[in-house]
């Protein structure tokens, strides 16, 4: 199980990373997407991922050992929020600047 | 008593909040956050009076939970320094504000600087590095929608880079969270400095803090990761961008000289060389970037990333003075980048450009504009008695008494380098014929006058009271580098 978060949280950040160097805007969106949900689950899976965890809290507490921990989850949950207003404001921007722009191409701009 | 240490954050909140609900009548939104700017003064000047001179380490456990899973907010005298700062600097903002704002600027000012402010706080307050995370976003997402009022085409153009970087850094700062918590079972700041000093801790570990440190680095624009500064800074709104130059970088000083004591990282040698490397590579590359650039803003901004290098030579040399000097050149920058940008923004404002040379002869036209441009570009460039030959004086006696021959060196060249390249916006704009003065009742302003001129006053008395200054900045370096009070205070000798 853990093998398989690590490895999805791998092709997450590698597809992230190949899209935010794109010069499409629309695809560094994406990127910065991707990137966002692999860092959560980057987070869920350093935490442990203990196989056959029991959700506390809920029922009988009858073996407190195999609680998950909750804490790396209300990070993630955190960070989701976040990660969602970030994404509303970077897609809010990218609709400014194709307005602006009337493309989709962001060139470097002359330094002066 | 230690409610207090949450003033700096609930006020600016609550104000934000409140003048939502004003939009549409900036003179009653100013008004009111210039008053709660006065309440939060009074409050912060309690925090300094007992933190930064009374060395006392106050501590708010939000909630009352424990150091281990709970957020703490821990003011010790640094923090209560960069409190002072980030007060000072807003306040100086908002009474800058509705000469250098255009009027499609205006909407949501007012509420967004007060969010901006609570996030940088903060920063400055926080005990554990998740909820340092949190107060990043706050202070981005702030920043964000504050460099881009107005909308101008070219503007928002030139913020993506600085929107997408500083987004990635955070990315990169939640992973290296998750993958702390992952090994140590705790992300308080206080707890993992404990764990740090008792034992080896596993190489993934120090992979996460290099992650976070790179992450810091971005925010902080450090070389080579400083792009996304110069050119989205010079677009911003003229008081947002002085309040993001004086304050907004510093941001990202603070977390690292909180961090690099903390997690023991400052005696290795090995990372003393690596620091004092990025030290010199942004000293200079930041200023020789200034040197080439057109507009007033333009060269300022590159100079925020050359001196940033200055605060960090004082970190990477890492004795008490050294650290001391890093913390006063903090001090006295906050203050004098920001009258420059004031002043600078003025002579924009008169122009109608930041062009060099689309105005010239301000020092006849507009003398007190000159006076509130040359006071801090003196300062700036460290020629005594002004406050930034001190900052430069104690990190160069610190250097050369370290041996630390290469970087000293370095740091001297770059100060005239820096003298230079104010002199080029000084012979271009101030001096010569009036000519291009378009705007010329836009330079009497009496709200950004004395927004320039109050701190080129501050950066002068910095410059008198140096030696008192500087022992409050010593004692709070001692304090910063003995981490023990400061992990006791926190952990309150529980673990």
């Amino acid at each position: 199980m853990i093998g398989l978060s690590a490895l999805a949280v791998g092709v997450l950040f590698s597809s992230a990373t190949y899209l935010l160097l794109s010069r499409n805007i629309q695809r560094v969106a994406i990127g910065f997407i991707l990137l966002a949900n692999a860092a959560n689950l980057l987070v869920l899976t350093a935490s442990g991922l203990p196989s056959g965890a029991i959700a506390p809290l809920i029922g009988e507490p009858t073996e407190p050992d195999r609680f998950a921990d909750p804490l790396p989850q209300a990070f993630i949950l955190t960070a989701i929020v976040i990660g969602l207003g970030s994404t509303a404001f970077l897609l809010a921007l990218i609709a400014r600047i194709h307005r602006a722009k009337g493309s989709d191409r962001i060139e470097v701009p002359p330094w002066k | 008593m230690s409610n207090l240490v949450s003033v700096p954050v609930v006020l600016p909140l609550v104000t934000a909040i409140a003048l939502v609900l004003m939009e549409g009548r900036p003179r009653l939104q100013r008004r009111v956050a210039i008053g709660t700017g006065l309440v939060g003064v009074a409050a912060v000047g309690l925090l300094v009076e007992r933190a930064a001179c009374g060395s006392q380490i106050l501590v708010l456990r939000l909630g009352n939970w424990g150091p281990e899973l709970g957020i703490i907010w821990v003011v010790d005298s640094l923090a209560a320094i960069m409190l002072a700062l980030s007060q000072l600097i807003s306040l100086a903002t908002l009474v800058y504000a509705p000469g250098g704002l255009r009027s499609r600027e205006v909407p949501h000012f007012y509420a967004l600087h007060q969010f901006l402010l609570a996030g940088v706080n903060g920063c400055f307050m926080t005990g554990d590095y998740f909820n340092l995370f949190v107060f990043f976003e706050v202070t981005l997402l702030a920043s964000f929608c504050l460099i881009c009022l107005g909308g101008r085409p070219r503007q928002v153009e030139r913020v993506f880079p600085y929107v997408l970087l500083n987004l990635v850094g955070s990315v990169m700062f939640l992973s290296a969270i998750g993958v702390i918590y992952g090994v140590t079972g705790t992300v308080n700041m206080a707890l993992l400095a404990t764990r740090v000093s008792s034992g080896d801790m596993p190489a993934v570990f120090w992979a996460a803090i290099g992650l976070m440190f790179t992450a810091f680095s971005i925010k902080t624009g450090l070389a080579p990761l400083f792009f996304w500064l110069p050119d989205s800074y010079p677009e911003a709104p003229l008081p947002i961008a002085a309040m993001f130059a004086g304050l907004l970088t510093k941001v990202g000083v603070y977390t690292l000289f909180r961090s690099v004591p903390l997690l023991a990282l400052g005696e290795s040698e090995a990372i003393q060389g690596i620091l004092l490397v990025i030290a010199s590579a942004t000293m200079l590359l930041g200023v020789l970037g200034a040197l080439g650039r057109q507009t007033i803003r333009g060269i300022l901004s590159f100079h925020i990333i050359s001196q940033v290098g200055y605060m960090i030579f004082g970190l990477a040399l890492y004795s008490k003075l050294a650290v001391a000097a890093g913390i006063f050149y903090i001090v006295h920058h906050v203050v004098v980048k920001t009258a420059l940008f004031f002043a600078g923004g003025i002579a924009e404002r008169v122009g109608g450009s930041g062009r060099l040379g689309a105005v010239k002869g301000l020092l006849v036209t507009h003398p007190w504009v000159a006076v509130g441009f040359f006071v801090p570009a003196l300062a700036l460039a460290g020629v005594p008695p002004f406050s930034g030959f001190w900052g430069k004086f104690f990190l160069i006696h610190a250097g050369f008494g370290l041996g630390a021959w290469w970087s000293t060196g370095i740091a001297l060249v770059v100060g005239f380098l820096t003298l230079a390249s104010m002199l080029k916006i000084w012979v271009t704009t101030f001096w010569g014929e009036p000519e291009g003065q378009t705007h010329g009742h836009r330079g009497h302003d009496p709200g950004m006058l004395g927004a320039a001129l109050g701190l080129a006053a501050v950066s002068v008395a910095i410059g008198l009271a140096a030696g008192p200054l500087f022992a409050v900045c010593e004692r709070a370096a001692a304090d910063l580098l003995a981490v023990t009070p400061y992990v006791d205070a926190v952990l309150g000798g529980e673990f």
